[in-house]
């Protein structure tokens, strides 16, 4: 089983990017260049793109750090993923 | 990074110029209000507009605002028949928060510098190896890099990321003088930090403290850095405690980041080399800043 990321309420965002810097810290770096969390801004509306490589983090860290409760985890089998 | 030096974009309106200044001899202006004031006496005769970042923005929690200072707060009071900071003659102080200071920190400057006058509208994109002036709205528009970047642009009034503004919309007027039309950074950078770890642990550890801050969560546009998205941020402050603004943090975070202690230990995590009199020396410096500077 693999633990992926999932921005099931992506409309709660408030454009923080707590989650964005989390996950770049856990790259051992700061900074935007090579994110695997995108946050993009429609006026005040925001949107996420992930890159699958984020589940390669500590995906219930970033979970948790978000203050909207915008990302769930979910266990899936690895054969889903490839799916 | 190098950790000593400020590094500061100039950009002149008027002829469409750019360059970018290192300065290693201003260490002691900490950041946001106080290199800012620094720059503005460096520059009073030019009648500058700055936006000036702290070593913490776009790095720390609730550290999430950027310090917009020029010297013409004479003309602003006239023009907007209101008066900002009395007593402060000949300079208006504003802190905007959204996106912007983070773009700043991961495009690698400490401060931009704006002079001059366009003849004619013009809108401007910085990036991390460049200044890009375009006529049009709609060219200068399609430039942004998504997730990456920040802009001021005008609606009925300038908004940063179509929401933050300043108090009296005041960045507006100052914008509108210079026939800037709008302001576009695209941070693509990202930099490494010795002892991830302990910076992580610290950064966490602030962050646990949002029961400190003197305002509520709620669901609003929030400013990046900050997970609060409050009601209080859409307009930006004018004043407030000056270790906060040098940082440039929250207004609403003075109880974390008016502490010495806790500054020392967020600029060591990073890499900074200040001593604890270097810190309580800074309400000083600025006072001394502003003293000159209404005396220009």
């Amino acid at each position: 089983m693999t633990k992926i990321l999932k921005p099931v309420f992506p409309e709660k965002c408030i454009g923080c990017e707590m989650c964005v810097m989390d996950s770049q810290r856990q790259l051992g770096k700061v900074g935007l260049e090579g994110a695997f969390i995108r946050v993009f801004r429609e006026g005040t509306k925001f949107s996420i793109v992930l890159d699958p490589q984020v589940n390669t983090l500590d995906v219930e860290k970033i979970r948790d750090i978000c203050p909207q409760g915008v990302y769930e985890v979910r266990e899936v089998d690895d054969y889903e993923l490839l799916e | 990074m190098n950790f000593s030096n400020r590094k500061v974009l100039y950009i002149n309106l008027s002829d469409k110029t750019f360059n970018v200044k290192t300065y290693p001899d201003l260490h002691a202006y900490l950041g946001g209000l106080a290199l800012g004031l620094k720059l503005l006496q460096m520059h009073a005769d030019e009648d500058p507009l700055i936006f000036s970042i702290g070593p913490l923005n776009g790095l720390f929690p609730y550290v999430s605002k950027t310090c917009v200072l020029t010297g013409s707060n004479l003309d602003l009071a006239t023009e907007s028949n209101s008066i900002i900071n009395p007593g402060r003659k000949g300079l208006t102080e504003l802190y905007l928060g959204g996106s912007l200071s983070s773009r700043l920190r991961f495009i690698g400057l400490d401060a931009v510098v704006i002079l001059g006058k366009s003849k004619t509208p013009v809108f401007t994109e910085i990036t991390s190896g460049a200044v890009n002036f375009y006529d049009s709205f709609e060219e200068f528009s399609g430039k942004s890099l998504p997730g990456r970047s920040s802009l001021l642009s005008f609606k009925e009034h300038l908004l940063l990321d179509d929401y933050f503004h300043t108090k009296d919309h005041l960045l507006s007027f100052l914008f509108a003088k210079r026939n800037l039309g709008g302001l576009l950074i695209n941070a693509d950078s990202s930099f490494d930090i010795e002892g991830i770890s302990r910076y992580g642990k610290l950064y966490l550890k602030l962050f646990n403290e949002a029961q400190k801050l003197k305002i509520s969560p709620a669901d609003n546009p929030s400013c990046v850095g900050c997970p609060m998205g409050c009601d209080k941020s859409q307009v930006g402050e004018t004043s407030g405690n000056v270790l906060v603004h040098s940082l440039v943090a929250c207004t609403y975070a003075e109880e974390i980041y008016s502490d010495p202690g806790v500054v020392f230990s967020c600029l060591n995590a990073l890499g900074y080399v200040y001593t604890h009199e270097e810190l309580e020396n800074i309400p000083n410096l600025v006072k001394s800043l502003m003293e000159d500077l209404e005396n220009l």
